[in-house]
């Protein structure tokens, strides 16, 4: 095992300082210096309770234990300023926390004001690249950890220790996780959660690391209390959901429920006892006592909406103890759902339903349930496992590869940035790179200022072993790639039928239907064949092909997503539904339909608004027509058509949009679909060619004959009745894991392997048809 | 109406629902009354951008006969010249005349530029007549 040099910057270190991620960062700490030389660079504040801009440790470096730690003085701020602006950013009602990227000069103030280290700072910029292998930033939230990244962008590791708060939308903050190196997540939930507040971009570099607890102590003290109880462990102040569950306890008294009673346990200045409801507050308690009151709990609460992992809940199934969380937090009500360990619960009758349910239980049931958290708690709560993955993400160094052998090319017809063909070559490329081959991408069309691909040379390719060409039109590149004596696969990406484009753009026409006719020639001097979609593999069956075709949705890992959204298209809280469509204008795209569509829903929400964010050429008679369609409806200053836009503006038509309306009349594949489920956006989309392959369970899908009508009413429903939307969205989650940029890979690491196995070319579909 | 794709979504009631209120979308002309209220909103504003549409569409033109001319029009067919000859007159014509459409060229890319920035700020213009605090 190699050793790393591992630095970690946090901003407060040491006995003094208490808090979950201060203790997070003091256990790691220890636990990597085992194999590794770890060294702690923070700040000479006490602690998150003391000011924040007075020297109370010594700077420099010193010892402890095995551990260095370096401190650097604190900068001075403006404790007023601070203090307004973290009050008028606590005061914003969560359903406009969105609304935050749109004041970045206001919120980045926050950051100047908070907790700063210009001294470490410059050691991060200057030095940390000669001094560390890695270095691992924690928590998310200070001027510490985003000015550290800031002055160590690409490389940074960050444990963020998110939680689902205003803070977490802070454009400065948002920047911070885009420009870290890897982001390393302590629970599932928590993953789940960046993915629903940054996107798809962060996918690529996020990392489910987890963290752990101590073993199990022999024996506890006996518990302090007679009879049955819940057990609340933990920080007893109101943001931590305690105010929660007292009042819960007081309604059951009310009730005449007094058993099983409500225990509190844990640090705080306030005592909540209240033996007339059944509330036993029993304030800080030992570890011993602690153990104790868990063994002999009914079972644990956690009411607390702010939690990135919570260990207490591990400590709880760690000795079979079932427990009931908030279903608003997204990583405890995941570690719950995930293991079966316990229930979620939301509204305060939920809660007491799910209290009654629980203790009407017999003891074996709740041991099973405990038993299930157990197995929960053993991969995700324990440090060995949790520092092994640590270790592999920070010590991985990707520019080190294996020295390259084999050479794998692709060919397109036109390469360009944002294309999901040109995408998708560039991942393709990436995971060939990985697999330590050689891989260059060649196009016919390579625009200036593209450094990815490279003109079409066919004596280049006389080197590569293998050749992947991505078909989607007529194509210079189909008779390069079709001549090729090498092993060599086809990927399919449908070619639009040509009478969409006949009435508007012959030209186009032509080449689409000289790429039909390219395809049924070339396809058989290809060893293997991938198509985007089983719809896209049905055509090349009914061309006659009768081998196998394997099926590789045509998405990347959303890389080019990992940015913080320009401020354009963000909510607001003026703007009524923002209906969007991502795609270029095209006239398969159905676009006079979505207007027409979202003119009828002007009749239900005035102040709706339609993004059509995607390429269009002004001279084009398609979207002069469609240009046309919206003056004469006097629509202009409710839709907008984007033309090209930018990554930052992509990610913030996402971000802003309440719905996506897909009315493609043709779709191979439909990427803008998959983003759309990955931003968390809710789909109304037609039944049309490969959509309703592409959506699965998720979105609503009308049949192709419904009229504007019948869409407008669709969006209508999925935008005020949250319960449908609720389903939708949580359909979409799961039909998206389907498109994880990690299967994906896997899928086409299958596929290389196979190519590299095949003998010469020519020889799979000779086979195949010869069968 | 909808696909059964998604399990927990009650189908029957949800497409009942949407039924419904597209019948009422439909049968109320509500989408139409919107519409002439649009038109009557800030008319003014909206025919300057009808005009500019227009020129837009003219400029299409200009462009489309700024072409460089590749087949024989059809008066020169009726002069007493061979096709060959014509085909040489209708090349030398275009020669001669290839500073002028570059010029044409660039006073259309000029125009529908001039065109794209009045068109951009006449919607600002509507939207801030429709929402001044902005």
């Amino acid at each position: 095992m190699r050793r790393l040099r591992v630095a970690i910057v946090t901003p407060w270190y040491g006995e003094e300082a208490t808090g979950g991620a201060e203790s997070l960062a003091r256990e790691l700490a220890s636990r990597l210096a085992a194999h590794d030389e770890v060294t702690v660079l923070t700040t000479t504040s006490r602690s998150f309770i003391a000011e924040w801009d007075v020297d109370y440790h010594k700077p420099g470096r010193a010892r402890s234990g095995a551990i260095t730690v370096r401190r650097f003085r604190v900068n001075p701020r403006n404790r007023e300023l601070f203090q307004r602006l973290n009050e008028e950013l606590s005061a914003i009602p969560k359903g406009r926390w969105a609304e935050l990227g749109r004041r970045r000069a206001k919120t980045d103030l926050f950051i100047e004001e908070s907790i700063n280290s210009r001294e470490l700072e410059h050691h991060l910029a200057h030095r940390a690249r000669s001094l560390y292998d890695a270095v691992v930033f924690l928590p998310y939230l200070y001027g510490v950890v985003v000015r550290g990244i800031e002055a160590y962008p690409g490389r940074a590791h960050l444990i963020p220790c998110l939680h689902d708060e205003v803070y977490a939308r802070i454009p400065r903050i948002e920047d911070a996780l885009h420009r870290a190196g890897t982001l390393l997540f302590n629970s599932a939930g928590e993953a789940e959660l960046a993915l629903r507040l940054y996107g798809p971009g962060i996918l690529a570099k996020s990392h489910l690391v987890g963290t752990g607890i101590p073993p199990a102590p022999a024996t506890g003290a006996a518990p302090p209390i007679a009879g049955r109880y819940f057990l609340y462990l933990g920080r007893r102040e109101p943001e931590k959901g305690v105010d929660f569950l007292v009042d819960l306890f007081r309604r059951r008294a009310r009730d005449g429920a007094r058993d099983p009673a409500l225990v509190l346990a844990g640090p705080g200045e306030h005592s909540y006892d209240e033996p007339s409801s059944a509330v036993f507050d029993l304030g800080f308690v030992d570890e011993a006592t602690k153990i104790g009151l868990l063994r002999g709990a009914v079972a644990l609460l956690n009411a607390s909406t702010y939690e990135s992992y919570s260990r207490v809940l591990m400590e709880a199934w760690r000795e079979e103890i079932p427990v009931i969380a908030h279903a608003a937090c997204l990583p405890t009500a995941t570690a719950v759902r995930e293991s079966g360990g316990g229930f979620i619960a939301e509204t305060a009758d939920e809660w007491l339903a799910t209290l009654r349910e629980v203790e009407r239980m017999d003891a074996q049931r709740r041991r099973e349930l405990g038993r299930k958290g157990a197995s929960y708690a053993a991969e995700h709560a324990d440090w060995g496992k949790a520092l092994t993955r640590l270790r592999a993400v920070i010590g991985d160094d990707r520019n080190r590869s294996a020295r390259a052998s084999r050479r794998i090319d692709q060919l397109v017809e036109g390469f360009d940035a944002g294309d999901a063909i040109s995408e998708q070559a560039r991942f393709i490329q990436e995971t060939l790179r990985r697999l330590s081959y050689r891989s260059a991408i060649y196009a016919a069309l390579v625009p200036p200022g593209i450094r990815d691909a490279q003109p079409l040379q066919t004596k280049a390719l006389g080197s590569a072993d293998a050749i992947i060409y991505h078909h989607s039109i007529g194509s210079q590149a189909a008779q390069v790639a079709a001549t090729a004596r090498r092993r060599k696969a086809l990927v399919y990406h449908n070619i639009t039928p040509a009478h969409f484009f006949a009435p508007y753009a012959p030209a186009v026409a032509e080449q689409l239907e000289q790429g039909r006719r390219q395809l049924a020639e070339i396809a058989w001097d290809f060893d293997c064949i991938v198509a985007d979609s089983e719809y896209n593999a049905a055509e090349l069956r009914e061309l006659g092909l009768r081998g196998a075709i394997r099926v590789i949705p045509v998405v990347d890992d959303f890389r080019r997503l990992d940015v913080t959204p320009a401020e354009r298209f963000l909510k607001r809280s003026d703007r009524g539904t923002t209906w969007l469509f991502v795609g270029r204008v095209a006239p398969n795209k159905g676009l006079r339909e979505l207007v027409e569509a979202f003119e009828v829903f002007l009749a239900l929400d005035d102040a709706a608004h339609l993004i059509v964010a995607g390429k269009y050429d002004r001279s084009d008679r398609y979207f002069r027509e469609l240009q046309g369609l919206v003056f004469e409806r006097r629509l202009d200053p409710y839709v907008t058509f984007t033309g090209f836009i930018d990554e930052p503006t992509l990610a913030s038509c996402y971000r802003g949009a309440d719905v996506f309306v897909c009315l493609s009349e043709h779709e191979g594949f439909c990427v803008p679909l998959v983003e759309a489920m990955f931003f968390d956006v809710p789909i109304v989309a037609k039944a049309t060619a490969a959509v309703p392959e592409t959506l699965g369970a998720a979105g609503l899908i009308l049949e192709p004959e419904a009229d504007p009508y019948a869409v407008a009413a669709a969006v209508g429903e999925l935008c005020k009745n949250a319960d449908v939307r609720t389903r939708v969205l949580e359909a979409q989650r799961e039909r998206r894991r389907a498109f994880l940029p990690a299967r994906v890979r896997g899928l086409i690491e299958e596929f290389v392997t196979e190519l590299l196995a095949v003998g010469t070319s020519g020889d799979a579909w000779e086979r195949c048809s010869s069968a | 109406m909808l696909r059964p794709n998604n399990p927990a979504l009650d189908l029957a009631s949800l497409s009942e629902r949407l039924s419904t209120v597209a019948a009422e979308l439909r049968a109320s002309g509500a989408v139409e009354k919107r519409r002439n209220e649009r038109s009557s909103e800030d008319a003014s504003l909206r025919g300057l951008l009808v005009r500019l549409q227009g020129v837009d569409a003219l400029l299409d033109r200009v462009e489309e006969l700024n072409q460089f001319q590749a087949p024989i029009p059809r008066l020169a067919q009726r002069l007493p010249f061979g096709k060959k000859a014509a085909q040489f007159l209708l090349r030398a014509f275009n020669h001669l005349l290839r500073e002028q459409r570059d010029l044409n060229a660039a006073q259309a890319r000029a125009l529908r530029e001039l065109t794209a920035v009045t068109l951009a700020l006449t919607k600002r213009l509507i939207e801030l007549e429709r929402d001044p605090d902005r």
